[in-house]
């Protein structure tokens, strides 16, 4: 090998560390987005919940046996113990879909091992890839919750469903919107320069 | 061949590149894991391109290896890698 196709060589092998680098990051961001989001999903089931059980024993406890003032605390409790079990639950079902980013782990963990190859990169790039678009899909289900709170809140300050709703379903479709563009424009960018690499190689 | 496959001109560029030396078509073919006709479907075109380069041993014996174009192409192979995925957010 001459000296420029050996710095060459050396410049590539720095760059797979440099991936190797930057995907630890991703997947490391990846691990405490999950853990937050799996933090304030069973904080929000568990609130739910509790005050639909709550209303719902309570209130039927009111009608079948009269208004005595503790089965308010009864209802609390039970709520309570309701609400608690629901986010247990969604605490374990969401640890499970944790698992999707795990080939993502293992693969980097071989990277780092050292040896990696300019395929491997290939591998663990597509891997990135399919964690953004599982984060970028997400960001479609959030323009759902987005609609329900400005439907709620416009609901509230204009005491009018109709007009909430109204509201609610331009959020909507704003978000989503929004994050479709987002989707196919990265989409469009990924394909392109495949085709650009592929041309000038 | 119109559109090859990322994955398998890494896989060669890789090989060549890690064996630093001239390597016999056989070891070639075991170490990409192709079959015969895709093998030689890809060779070609790496040839073509100026990639890798053929050579003869003193027993007629058919080397080849990676030539300072198919080092370039490799390094620009993972700075493209590199520069996708630095693009990729969460």
């Amino acid at each position: 090998m001459t000296a420029s196709t050996e710095e060459s060589g050396q410049r590539a092998d720095q760059k797979m560390d440099d991936i190797v680098r930057d995907a630890d990051e991703f997947y490391n961001n990846l691990r405490r987005k999950h853990a937050n989001d799996t933090r304030l999903d069973v904080a929000v089931v568990s609130l739910v919940v509790w005050f639909a059980s709550f209303a719902a024993i309570g209130l039927s406890a009111f009608a079948l046996y009269g208004r005595e003032i503790y089965y308010v605390f009864d209802a609390f409790v039970l709520g309570i113990v309701i609400a608690t079990v629901a986010g247990l639950s969604t605490y374990a079902i969401r640890r499970k879909r944790g698992f999707k980013f795990a080939q993502l782990g293992v693969l980097l963990e071989k990277m780092k091992q050292g040896g990696s190859s300019s395929e491997d990169g290939l591998h663990l790039m597509d891997a990135v890839r399919q964690a953004s678009l599982v984060a970028k899909k997400r960001k479609m289900d959030s323009a759902f919750k987005y609609g329900v709170v400005a439907f709620a809140i416009v609901a509230l300050i204009g005491v009018n469903a109709a007009i909430g709703a109204l509201a609610g379903v331009i959020v909507y479709l704003y978000f989503r919107f929004e994050a479709l563009r987002e989707y196919e424009r990265d989409e469009m960018r990924y394909e392109d320069s495949k085709k650009d690499l592929l041309h000038n190689l | 061949m119109e559109r090859p496959d990322l994955y398998v001109l890494a896989r060669f560029l890789d090989t060549l590149y890690q064996n630093g030396r001239r390597i016999r078509k056989t070891n070639l073919q075991n170490r990409v894991g192709l079959n015969y006709p895709r093998f030689i479907e890809y060779l070609e075109w790496m040839i073509s391109h100026g990639f890798v380069e053929r050579e003869s041993d003193e027993t007629g014996s058919e080397l080849y290896s990676l030539s300072p174009q198919g080092i370039d192409a490799h390094r620009r192979l993972v700075a493209w890698i590199r520069e996708t995925m630095k693009g990729m957010r969460i």
